[in-house]
């Protein structure tokens, strides 16, 4: 019988090396994820949907500086100036693609891992519950992180280079180093939340999305609808408007949230941002109740 | 304690009084035992408890009563021991999308192992799967994803291993491979833990049995002496002889000799005393000038164990 076997005469050799911390462990569940939502190392038509996200959230960023050089010299710029959104209008506009982005990305994160049993795998690991959700997290906390940034670094650098005061624009510009993340970070907890809920339950990645969009979208609407109607604290329930509210703060430009629920009603900012906080913790610790029961 | 046949003197796993229930279903009831270095078959009928009690004790389930503790220490609270341990879970646990190598290589990279391409392509070669590792596993037959999750669990050179079925789906000459490799990591001093139904494989592969039955241990040790441990119960023996009528009917006044049963030319014996039978036999079958061609105990095997376990009780 063992003459049969030539394929194991190379033995099985053990492994001497090093071994890893849980850091390294934590970074390779977030380049994992990284891949999963970029669809990379995947067939094409994964790589459809956030890759044409992300082009839709640069194209028109290279768009408004290309117009900018072409514009340039033709003794318009007053007029163009009004007409070209700065960064905080281009926030405004990328938030949006951010809301999407999320919503195709969070269930590509977690329900393979639970539909294809390979919970199972990570669980017999040296990595805890935690380590494995703030990985997911994290690789979506990165990914739209650069969503966002990215459009916002071609024209900042744009804007510097047409400026022909590159070092005067960028050290003028200096509050957006900190306003764009911040701005990030809560889109992300705003939106990121509910969508992982979401993905923690839902079986299929398609209804995933489906239903967080869906319920975007509606609780939006009802916001609106029950504000005017019954009672204006129902304007809380819209979570898009509180992202907004968050944005045009951080930006200090009032018409990013204007006419959602929120501004309607004249509900102060720090509602939002008492309601983004409590949003964000609730789904964390229901996240990792439902997974405590998994793995 | 350890001189029961449910413990080893050097043991990497202990279990004290561990119990497990699902809401009203109790799964595992009670079972103390311990493993060490070598394989040990985990045998038992389908919901026997024996896939349960594998998965506490690689640590991803919470036991409801009792202990149990990995290369001395807990596996839920100290997951730093995933470092040394190695499961081939029962289910598929693949992600069909990547390639076997990525698979591995991704469970290396879990395992903290610090140069995952080297150490997944020793653990692929091992198994065999080097000419189908670039290919994604979705397009891979069931016994070389069964193969491919030997792998990964290898990748990380564990000092134990469980294996939960890891013969699915395998073709007869994987099979032997497999068993071949598990019987080499056991040499190298691995606890390996193998679990399942298929009493031929776990005899193939295992020095050592647990079984199980209706979430209880029901015996422990080496199967023949499980069998030997079964003194209530007559061992039966086969017996070929030409004159087979003969010899049975002088057979039936022996002491040893519980009962006799001619079937065609064979002749089935019960007896309580396989050694005094062994002794007896030969002078017997010469007195009366009957040849005998062929004696062979029918039921020391483990299918004849767990065929007494199970509808024994």
């Amino acid at each position: 019988m063992s003459s049969e076997g030539a394929i194991f005469d190379l033995d099985y050799r053990r492994y001497e090396g090093e071994r890893t911390g849980r850091a390294k462990v934590r970074w390779a569940i977030v380049r994992d994820g990284v891949r999963k939502v970029l669809g990379l190392r995947r067939k094409a038509r994964r790589k459809v949907l956030p890759w044409g996200l992300i082009i839709l959230a640069v194209l028109p960023a290279i768009a408004i500086v290309g117009f900018q050089v072409f514009t340039q010299g033709l003794g318009a710029d007053e007029l163009l100036e009004d007409l070209i959104p700065g960064h905080a209008d281009y926030f405004g506009f990328t938030y949006q693609l951010t809301f999407l982005f999320i919503a195709l990305a969070t269930p590509e994160l977690l329900i393979p891992d639970r539909v294809s049993n390979v919970l199972t795998v990570y669980a017999s690991r040296p990595l805890t519950l935690l380590d494995y959700l703030l990985a997911r997290v994290g690789s979506l906390l990165m990914v739209v992180l650069a969503f966002t940034l990215i459009p916002q670094i071609v024209l900042y650098l744009g804007g510097a280079v047409l400026s022909g005061d590159l070092v005067g624009h960028l050290t003028g510009n200096l509050d957006l180093l900190w306003k764009i993340p911040t701005g990030s970070l809560a889109v992300f907890a705003t939106q990121a939340g509910v969508a992982f809920i979401i993905s923690a339950y839902a079986r299929r990645r398609g209804i995933a999305a489906g239903i967080y969009i869906g319920f975007t979208i509606i609780s939006g609407g009802v916001a609106f609808g029950l504000a005017e109607t019954v009672n204006r604290w129902f304007a809380i329930i819209d979570l898009q408007a509180h992202a907004s509210v968050l944005i045009a703060e951080i930006f200090g430009q009032e018409n990013i949230a204007e006419g959602t629920a929120l501004t309607e009603q004249g509900i102060s900012s720090w509602v939002s941002i008492i309601a983004v906080v409590a949003i964000a913790a609730a789904a964390s610790v229901l996240l990792y109740r439902r997974y405590r029961k998994l793995m | 304690m350890t001189t029961s046949p449910a413990f080893v003197s050097n043991p990497t796993i202990e279990i004290a009084e561990i119990s497990k229930w699902f809401g009203q279903k109790v799964a595992v009831s009670n079972v103390s035992c311990s493993f060490g270095p070598g394989i040990t078959g985990l045998l038992g009928p389908n919901g026997a408890g024996k896939t349960t009690l594998l998965r506490m004790m690689a640590g991803l389930i919470q036991p409801s009563r009792g202990s149990l503790s990995v290369l001395g220490t807990n596996p839920r609270s100290d997951t730093a021991v995933f470092q040394k341990v190695g499961l081939v879970p029962e289910d598929d646990a693949v992600y069909g999308f990547l390639t076997g190598r990525r698979f591995v290589e991704y469970g290396a990279e879990l395992a903290g192992v610090r140069n995952p391409s080297s150490a997944a392509a020793h653990a692929i070669t091992a198994v065999g799967m080097d000419d189908a590792a670039g290919r994604r596993i979705e397009g891979y037959s069931k016994g070389m994803r069964q193969r491919i999750k030997v792998a990964g669990a290898l990748v990380n050179d564990p000092e134990v291993l469980y294996l939960d079925e890891p013969l699915n789906g395998a073709d007869p000459v994987q099979r032997v491979r497999l068993i071949e490799l598990f019987h080499r990591l056991a040499d190298e001093g691995r606890t390996v833990v193998v679990s399942s139904p298929v009493l031929e494989e776990v005899e193939k592969m295992a020095t050592r049995v647990i079984a199980m039955v209706d979430g209880r241990l029901a015996a422990a040790g080496d199967s023949a002496a499980i069998r030997a441990a079964f003194t209530d119960i007559p061992y039966r023996v086969r017996i070929d002889a030409d004159v087979p009528r003969k010899l049975g009917s002088a057979l039936l006044s022996q002491d040893v000799i519980r009962s006799v049963e001619v079937i065609d030319q064979t002749i089935h014996v019960q007896t309580d005393d396989l050694g005094n039978l062994g002794r007896m036999l030969p002078s017997l079958a010469q007195s009366l000038d009957v040849r005998l061609t062929l004696v062979q105990p029918e039921d020391l095997s483990l299918e004849s164990v767990f065929r007494y376990l199970v509808h024994g009780r």
